[in-house]
């Protein structure tokens, strides 16, 4: 049953950012300042940053770094520290459905292109799905497998209604530990 | 007799002017050219080159010379190039300091500004600027609202089964 809500989670995380990808909008971002070296294509935002992919992504963190290479419209690495928040909201895919949102939390969250990696660590970095929240000293999204690892007191917490769903067909803890961090979302 | 002395004063600024600069910044009006320091030029312009190739032009309603090459300029709008002649980045502020240096320039203001990249990968808004194109440098004090077109790190469309 834990393969079967760590499969779930991670299927939702995925599929919530490629729908994000697909229909990207212009990204709105909102800074006290903002530097722009043009040589190095480095772009520095601090005080009170706020990212927004209209519907889809939130990002809110005191100081983000991006560096953009001229031949790309990716970012080739985004540095995003302090109090860093990120919520994905997946709409809802029929009516009367809700939308599907996850958060992340940490101090400190990088992402490097080269290896496709996101990485959540400091204070409690964190995931929280509607499934539960994933918890460990690192905590790493792997974009390209749809991954996600928690190393470090990995925890991971089920959501009871969940649990509750699933011990209909077969019992389960309402808590799930493990020191391997393996983790909702992860394989 | 009051003629004289102004347009001797004029000229001599002129020459200040071409003295300081070495040839390599460019004036293309022939307004500002014959401005003397505390007089108002309408429609100013300027091209500035390096290496023969053109690396900035400004334009505004009106500046006023504030010193060798410096000018405090209204509604400047500024195009900048590669060294590939390509557009690059656009800016406009209502009221700001125009300093040009040999080869590069500085501009600064306190008031609003809007930037633009010629490729449409981001537009900028804020208040309070410098932009030092010799360093390669931009930056917004305040209030900063940035418009971009770029892709951010997404996932794949699903993770593979375990």
């Amino acid at each position: 049953m834990k393969k079967l809500l760590s499969r779930t989670a991670c299927v939702a995380v995925a599929v919530g950012l490629a729908l994000a990808e697909e229909a990207q909008p212009p990204v709105q971002i909102k800074s006290g300042t903002w530097e722009f070296d043009y040589q190095t294509g480095t772009q520095h935002y601090w005080g009170d940053v706020e990212v927004t992919l209209p519907g889809l992504l939130r990002l809110s963190c005191m100081d983000l770094v991006t560096v953009q290479q001229s031949s790309t419209n990716r970012p080739d690495a985004l540095l995003a520290t302090t109090n860093v928040v990120i919520e994905i909201t997946r709409p809802a895919q029929r009516p009367g459905e809700t939308p599907l949102v996850l958060k992340a939390y940490g101090d400190r969250a990088v992402y490097t292109a080269t290896n496709e990696l996101v990485t959540l660590t400091g204070s409690d970095p964190r995931i929280v799905a509607p499934q539960g929240t994933t918890r460990g000293k690192v905590i790493t999204y792997d974009l390209g497998t749809g991954r996600i690892r928690a190393s470090g007191g990995h925890v991971s917490e089920l959501n009871i209604d969940v649990v509750k769903a699933m011990r209909r067909t077969n019992a389960a803890p309402a808590t799930a530990t493990s020191k391997d961090g393996a983790a909702p979302g992860g394989r | 007799m009051e003629g004289l002395k102004a347009r001797a004063a004029s000229m001599a600024w002129v020459a200040g002017a071409l003295l300081l600069g070495h040839g390599r910044a460019q004036e293309t009006s022939k307004a500002s050219s014959v401005a003397a320091p505390g007089s108002t030029l309408k429609d100013w312009s300027f091209t500035l080159q390096k290496a023969g190739k053109v690396q900035a032009r400004f334009k505004g309603s009106r500046a006023m010379p504030a010193g060798a090459r410096v000018f405090d300029v209204e509604n400047l709008h500024v195009d900048t190039f590669t060294p590939d002649g390509e557009a690059q980045i656009t800016a406009e502020s209502p009221a700001c300091r125009v300093l040009v240096t040999n080869e590069a320039f500085v501009i600064t203001s306190p008031g609003p500004v809007r930037i633009t990249h010629a490729d449409g990968r981001f537009a900028v808004a804020g208040v309070g600027f410098r932009w030092d194109h010799g360093a390669g440098r931009l930056s917004i004090s305040n209030r900063v609202e940035t418009t971009a077109r770029v892709r951010l790190p997404m996932a794949g469309p699903q993770p593979r089964p375990q």
